[in-house]
């Protein structure tokens, strides 16, 4: 039975008569009574001769003769409800100015955190790629089991394409592509573009159509008709201010003529340094595409292996059935061609992968970091309103007694959350909006398709969608609990409501399971943390202070003649070496943690022989004199390459420390000879062994390396990185001072990728850096929230008992007596909360492993700490109000409110 | 038995006084409902009390008959409270039930010999 009264006038009533028993209850306890007495005569009001309900009803039925219609629908009366609900909601969430704020803000925080890591995870994870179908394109790699290089995405050899394009039934396409570093030179203004060389069938069978002009042609792959080129979007706008007539014009390309035949669509710059691995030495973003066009012998060649081949698979052919024919077909090529297939397997490799692969892992992890502290920030707030909802008993009661189901009770509670929800979403779009701003800014700049984070409907749809989730959560327990005003049962003396024990069962539950998260989000940062101090305290094996680097390019139609590039080189590197507070100069092939790399099989004289295909690797580098000065390499033993070592003269190596151990334990490396299997004729004697030095990243440990001489190998460089090593005060200026002597040497020499040393490093640890800061920030953060929850906890706590601790007090308990109650109480929910969230932690941290160096993910110091620091935080979150207590009057006490 | 009837007795004498005591008491200034029951307990020396669900839908009938008018007002840092206060309407409807109850009161105090006492 209920009044069916018209919203607003249902809300007017129901105010009045808390506001009056509200009264009541305050003159009760003033005047003595047991909160329980008064709760009992305040109760007592709303008894009558006729029940206070049937009274109204006659009343305003009375002026108001609405025909009682039953079974009326009272759908359309819904909408009003939820109308006046939301309003009721808003007046009272503006009479709580300071709980509002503080639960919005704390909201703001946590959906904010959330939309600004969605926003990423939508942009890199989710967006589907760019490309007609592509779930039907792959990579296809192969491996070597025997090389023991620690990744396994290596090349294909270069006559395994015509041969699998031939053989392979399950691909309708195979295409190639390769890293194609390309300086334009017209006007004079010389600049170096990424360039990409793919094969003719590569960008059709992408599914991407260029804007202007056409695609490439099969004939164009031939020597003499390849001299053509397509532009990207950005360059053709840039450098040719989006000229509408470019198709046909030519520009020059590493001094090589060419033809423009198209532009391709903005925002196509496939494929990008972040989307392969970092062996392939690919631009940051491909700008400019010429045909992959090489001698027949090229194709033949079955040792060589350079190429980065993706393939789509025929319509109905599954991943399944196509690896199966490929590793047939790698069985087959193992038997036929021994000498170079033997121990090669292929495998294939979604291109969404390839292109994410690396990022989904930490990505996740900081989604479920910024998860958990949305579930402690609804905790927080669920903790609030239900101490809140004790106050509005006495609403409750009336809504109760005028004959409200209980179902609308909780649809006006809910709506007051959800107002709450909506509020704090908005505002934290707004927040998540700068957020990730900022978090833009310091991300890692090899996390792929950056590109395209922006806040879409995707990010506001998900935004929304955690708003409405979190005010059902946070809202439904405090709902549930102030609808169970059972009106009859209430109005009976015998019933001992302890409805303020009832709240303080539902908080502890709230503290553990905020503790919980909390302990496992601050095990996950301080295992990162300190895996990232352990990256940090690596010995790189140079000193990278007070060295700068930039890579000089030479272009093969210029320099041709391998002798004019060394000759070059060696200018450059002795004019550098004038330059005022310059100490040493030198160029390596591949610079440490520059992210390329250069593998080979070497072959060790007077070694045991080794079956083919499983000689030893190592890392090739080609340096000139000055390089080991410049970079701060130790020599360890023998000497550095010096003018003696030049062309005609015998072939020499540096060796690493790794490969001396390896190779040559007895420690007599030098004078040894080895040589390289598939480029040497000569052996190289080893002339001196240098430091280990990291290569491909700071986690990784240095591999065998070794050097040899420019000038006795100049045919293999066209690019080379520069390291300068100079005084302090003349780094600012060193740019300038190096392009006026490089522009003194040749003017269409362009200065490419300046840095120092030490920005290598910082970008080589960028990412466990990025991860780290993020995880830590969030567990910090969720932490104070936790604690300032717990404090709240045990305060109310302490409120509701002053009667009862007075009482204690006043039979006889100390100070002491109190302070133990109050803190063992109050530590309960603590202590389980660190239990289960160590629990928790011991099966999740296994998912972060991948992403720690030198420490297991269940470090068991690291879970001892985290333990004992959250119990040592909640007891200080414990004691303030207990000492409050512990300080109580008793004769106050007993008098309180 | 009998103190069923005087039971009966004294829920009459209310019903029929009620509108009599509201309408009086709002004669001086607006009040709010807490206040008036309040004062109806203090000012009868705890003979007649009216509690939430006898007072409110008397004074809703009453806001209905255009006799007293209620308006939500805020002091400041104070929730906002429902005054009631008479209307000119409601004025005479005072002066007219006041002369009507006085009249039977002295009725009866004539019938019953209380007159005088």
């Amino acid at each position: 039975m209920n009044l069916r009264l018209a919203p607003t006038r249902e809300a007017a009533i129901v105010e009045e008569l808390a506001q009056h028993l509200e009264a009541c209850y305050a003159d009760f306890l003033a005047s003595g009574a047991t909160k329980e007495e008064a709760e009992r005569l305040t109760r007592a009001e709303l008894r009558g001769n006729e029940s206070l309900a049937q009274q109204l009803r006659r009343v305003e039925r009375q002026s108001n003769p609405e025909p009682i219609i039953l079974g009326t629908n009272r759908r359309t009366n819904m909408i009003a409800d939820l109308w006046q609900d939301l309003r009721f909601g808003a007046r009272l969430l503006l009479k709580r100015p300071a709980f509002t704020l503080i639960a919005v803000l704390t909201l703001a925080l946590g959906i904010g955190a959330n939309t600004a890591i969605f926003s990423v995870i939508n942009a890199v994870l989710l967006r589907p790629l760019a490309f007609n179908d592509p779930d039907r394109l792959f990579m296809l790699w192969t491996d070597n089991p025997a090389w023991q290089l620690g990744f396994h995405e290596l090349p294909p050899a270069n006559a395994d394409l015509p041969e699998w394009r031939a053989s392979a039934t399950s691909f309708a396409q195979i295409a190639a592509l390769q890293s194609h570093l390309a300086e334009l030179s017209d006007d004079g203004n010389p600049e170096r573009v990424g360039g990409v060389r793919v094969s003719a069938n590569l960008l059709p069978m992408l599914g991407v159509q260029p804007i202007l002009g056409r695609q490439f042609t099969i004939e164009e792959e031939d020597l003499g008709k390849h001299r053509v080129v397509i532009l990207s979007y950005a360059l053709w706008q840039r450098r040719f201010g989006g000229d509408t007539n470019i198709v046909g014009k030519q520009i020059t390309v590493n001094q090589v003529p060419r033809s423009i035949i198209g532009v391709m669509p903005e925002g196509f710059n496939f494929p990008r340094a972040t989307e392969m691995p970092h062996i392939f030495n690919l631009p940051e973003k491909a700008d400019l595409w010429t045909p992959l066009s090489k001698e027949a012998t090229f194709w033949e060649n079955r040792v060589q292996r350079q190429l980065i081949l993706l393939g789509r698979l025929k319509a109905g052919v599954t991943l399944a059935q196509a690896q199966t024919e490929m590793d047939a077909i790698a069985v087959h090529q193992a038997r036929a061609y021994p000498q170079t297939h033997e121990g090669w397997r292929v495998w294939l490799k979604p291109l969404f992968n390839q292109i994410v692969g690396q990022t989904r892992t930490p990505l996740l992890v900081l989604l479920g970091a910024v998860g958990s502290l949305l579930l402690i920030a609804c905790a927080n707030i669920a903790s609030l309103l239900l101490a809140r909802a004790a106050v509005r008993q006495r609403e409750m009661a009336v809504r109760a007694a005028i004959g409200a189901a209980r179902a609308r009770i909780i649809r006006q509670l809910l709506a007051e959350s959800l107002l709450l929800a909506a509020l704090g979403g908005s505002a934290g779009l707004l927040l998540g909006y700068w957020g990730l701003g900022a978090l833009l800014k310091f991300i890692p700049p090899d996390v792929p398709r950056l590109q395209n984070v922006t806040l879409d409907t995707n990010v506001f749809l998900f935004t929304a969608l955690i708003s409405i989730l979190t005010g059902v959560l946070f809202g439904l327990v405090p709902a549930w609990q102030a609808s169970k005003v059972n009106l009859a049962e209430a109005l009976k003396d015998t019933s001992r409501t302890n409805s303020a024990g009832r709240g303080i069962r539902s908080h502890s539950l709230l503290v553990t399971a905020e503790v919980a998260l909390v302990a496992v989000l601050l095990i996950g940062a301080v295992l990162m943390l300190q895996s990232f101090r352990r990256l940090l305290a690596v010995d790189p094996g140079f000193k990278p202070q007070g060295v700068a680097t930039f890579d000089l390019l030479l272009p093969w139609a210029r320099y041709g003649d391998g002798t004019k590039r060394g000759q070059l080189f060696e200018q450059a590197r002795l004019q550098l070496n004038n330059l005022p507070g310059v100490r040493a100069v030198g160029a390596i092939s591949n610079l440490p943690l520059g992210g390329n790399e250069n593998v080979t099989r070497l072959s060790v004289e007077g070694a045991a022989p080794v079956p083919r295909g499983k000689e030893p690797v190592a890392e090739d580098r080609m340096i000139t004199p000055g390089y080991f000065e410049a970079m701060g390499v130790s020599l360890v033993s023998g000497r550095d390459f010096d003018k003696t070592d030049s062309a005609g003269k015998p072939f020499v190596v540096i060796v690493n420390e790794q490969l001396a151990r390896q190779f040559f334990p007895q420690g007599d490396a030098i004078g040894k000879r080895i040589k390289r299997v598939l480029d040497d004729k000569e052996w190289g004697t080893i002339v001196g062994v240098v430091r280990d030095v990291r290569g491909y990243a700071m986690e990784t440990q240095a591999r065998p390396q070794f050097y040899h001489p420019l000038a006795q190998t100049p045919g293999e460089a066209d690019e080379m990185a520069v390291v300068l090593r100079a005084d302090a005060p003349a780094l600012p200026s060193l740019r300038s001072a190096i392009q006026q002597e490089l522009k003194q040497l040749d003017a269409a020499l362009p200065l490419a990728n300046f840095r120092t040393m030490q920005q290598v490093v910082t970008t080589a640890v960028a990412r466990p850096r990025f991860t780290t800061l993020l995880l830590g920030l969030f567990a910090a953060t969720a932490l104070l929230l936790t604690v300032v929850g717990l404090y709240g906890v045990v305060a109310y706590g302490v409120n509701q008992r002053t009667r009862e601790i007075g009482i204690r007090m006043a039979l006889g308990a100390q100070q002491q007596n109190v302070l133990a109650l109050i803190i063992g109480q109050g530590m309960q929910p603590a202590f389980a909360g660190v239990g289960i969230g160590m629990a928790g932690a011991f099966a999740l941290m296994r998912l972060l492993a991948s992403q720690l160096y030198e420490i297991k993910p269940t470090d068991p110091a690291t879970f001892g700490v985290v333990a004992l620091g959250l119990l040592f935080v909640s007891l200080i979150a414990c004691y303030i109000p207990a000492r409050r207590a512990a300080k109580t009057d008793p004769m106050a006490a007993l008098h309180y409110e | 038995m009998p103190h069923t009837n005087s039971q009966k007795l004294d829920r009459e004498l209310k019903k029929g006084s009620a509108e009599l005591l509201i309408l009086s008491l709002l004669e001086g200034r607006a009040r709010h409902g807490y206040e008036l029951s309040k004062l109806i307990e203090s000012r009868s020396e705890g003979v007649l009390k009216f509690n939430v669900a006898s007072l409110y839908p008397l004074l809703y009938r009453l806001e209905k008959r255009g006799w007293i008018e209620g308006r939500w007002v805020e002091k400041a840092g104070q929730r906002r409270r429902r005054y009631y206060k008479l209307t000119p309407e409601g004025k005479k409807v005072l002066v007219a039930q006041r002369s009507t109850w006085q009249s039977f009161v002295m009725a009866i105090n004539r019938i019953t010999g209380l007159e005088g006492a």
